[in-house]
């Protein structure tokens, strides 16, 4: 039983080692050194500290604005951008993201958004990562997911790693991992887990197309739909494990063709 | 009742501190709170508390010093539900005790070795990186990680009879 634990814990030990720490010999030396506990010395320095932070809050208010909002807009056309920490963010046309400059992580990566944007998060465990959408809040320490408001409901998407998803304002939440869907209606306070809508729900952000046994009818349902193409084949239930990145929808047409032997037929 | 403390100390400092870095990750911070928690506990013994078991006691206080820590820095939010999985261990003290073996043969290893060992196990460099960082075999490399791993699965022998630490 013992051992089905040794990696972690080697993992865990190697991952946080110092030189000369958690050292007993020294921490007995500290306790014989001040056997007095020091009962009193925090409630002064929290007095102490307290005023002093105070002050500098006044003087704050008095000479500087506290926050400074930055807000990034896509209106016709995708945008990519880089937060602060070098998180990556792309917005779909019509939607926004904004945060504080100042708070940014200080203690967690505020930003608000509405409309659809994707997220690379860059890992940090320390300050986590919050979305903020409408009806809803996702939270995580570092993956890639994808927002999507609409009127009725809100969707989250995973692509990678694991996020939690909240309903503003209530306690109910859920874990998400890499491929899940979930969304919270307008009308309900629960996030729920949903089918998958798209097989490749954020091909419009990082242009990549993975089949992975996929059914040769639902692989041209959705080229369809993203190269606004009409596609048409015989031979709808042969199926495809390929991966493309998403530019000339006739080169992609052309490998299916060759690496199935099968004929699609593309009208505009 | 009769306590040692610097036994005490000894057998159980360090498996309390890495018991305390599972919920904490800031061995500053860990290292503050299980010295308040001796001195506490020190304070209750000599005042005439009469405490059953002091070992989990002190593994007590550790826990419950670390989740108010926590509390005040405001971390104790959804993350930690999100790291509940690494919380989730119905035998952290025991596995805390292993650990602290390991670190503990860890620290024997002479410091090239060492150098070379966490190289290699933390930083996930290959030994021919090793070898080129460090301007010495491959090797050299070799024979550094194989003394590491021997002393390493010494200690960790020590585990399996001395399991209550």
């Amino acid at each position: 039983m013992k051992n089905i634990r040794d990696d972690e814990c080697l993992d865990f030990v190697v991952n946080n080692y110092k030189t000369n720490r958690f050292d007993p010999e020294k921490a007995i030396a500290k306790f014989n050194k001040n056997k007095k506990p020091r009962r009193l010395y925090p409630t002064i320095l929290i007095m102490v500290a307290s005023l002093i932070i105070g002050f500098f809050t006044l003087t704050r208010i008095i000479i500087k604005p506290q926050s400074e909002w930055v807000t990034i807009t896509a209106t016709n056309e995708i945008l990519n951008y880089f937060l602060p920490d070098s998180s990556a963010v792309t917005l779909y046309k019509n939607s926004s993201i904004s945060f504080d400059k100042k708070a940014y992580a200080k203690k967690v990566r505020h930003i608000n958004m509405s409309g659809k944007v994707y997220f690379e998060v860059r890992k940090n465990k320390e300050v986590p990562f919050e979305v903020w959408s409408k009806l809803t809040k996702v939270r995580v320490l570092g993956t890639e997911f994808q927002v999507s408001e609409s009127e009725q409901t809100t969707e989250v998407y995973v692509n990678s790693g694991k996020i939690l998803f909240t309903a503003i304002g209530s306690e109910n939440n859920l874990t998400l991992t890499k491929g899940m869907f979930a969304e919270l209606r307008l009308d309900s306070q629960t996030p729920q887990i949903i089918e998958p809508i798209a097989i490749n729900p954020v091909v419009w952000a990082n242009g990549m197309l993975v089949y992975e046994n996929t059914l040769i009818s639902d692989v041209i349902a959705e080229l369809s739909a993203f190269y606004k193409v009409k596609l048409h084949t015989e031979y709808p239930d042969k199926r495809l494990n390929a991966t493309f990145k998403a530019d000339n929808i006739e080169e992609i047409i052309k490998l299916i063709e060759q690496v199935l032997g099968i004929e699609i037929i593309i009208t505009k | 009742m009769n306590v040692n403390i610097e036994v005490l100390f000894r057998t159980n400092y360090r498996p309390l501190c890495l018991y305390a870095l599972h919920y904490l990750n800031d061995i500053d911070a860990v290292e503050d709170i299980v010295q308040d928690s001796f001195v506490d506990l020190w304070e209750l013994l000599k005042g005439g508390k009469e405490i059953k078991n002091v070992k989990s006691y002190l593994y007590t206080m550790v826990k419950n010093r670390s989740l108010e820590k926590l509390k005040q820095d405001n971390l104790l939010t959804d993350d930690t539900i999100l790291d509940k999985e690494e919380f989730e261990y119905e035998d952290l003290e025991e596995r805390s005790c292993i650990e602290s073996r390991l670190w503990t043969a860890i620290d024997s290893l002479p410091e090239r070795c060492r150098d070379i060992f966490l190289m290699s196990k933390r930083d996930e460099l290959k030994y021919k990186e090793i070898a080129e960082e460090l301007n010495i075999s491959i090797k050299t490399v070799e024979s550094q990680m194989s003394k590491a791993m021997k002393t390493l699965k010494k200690g960790a022998a020590n585990i399996y009879t001395f399991i209550f630490c």
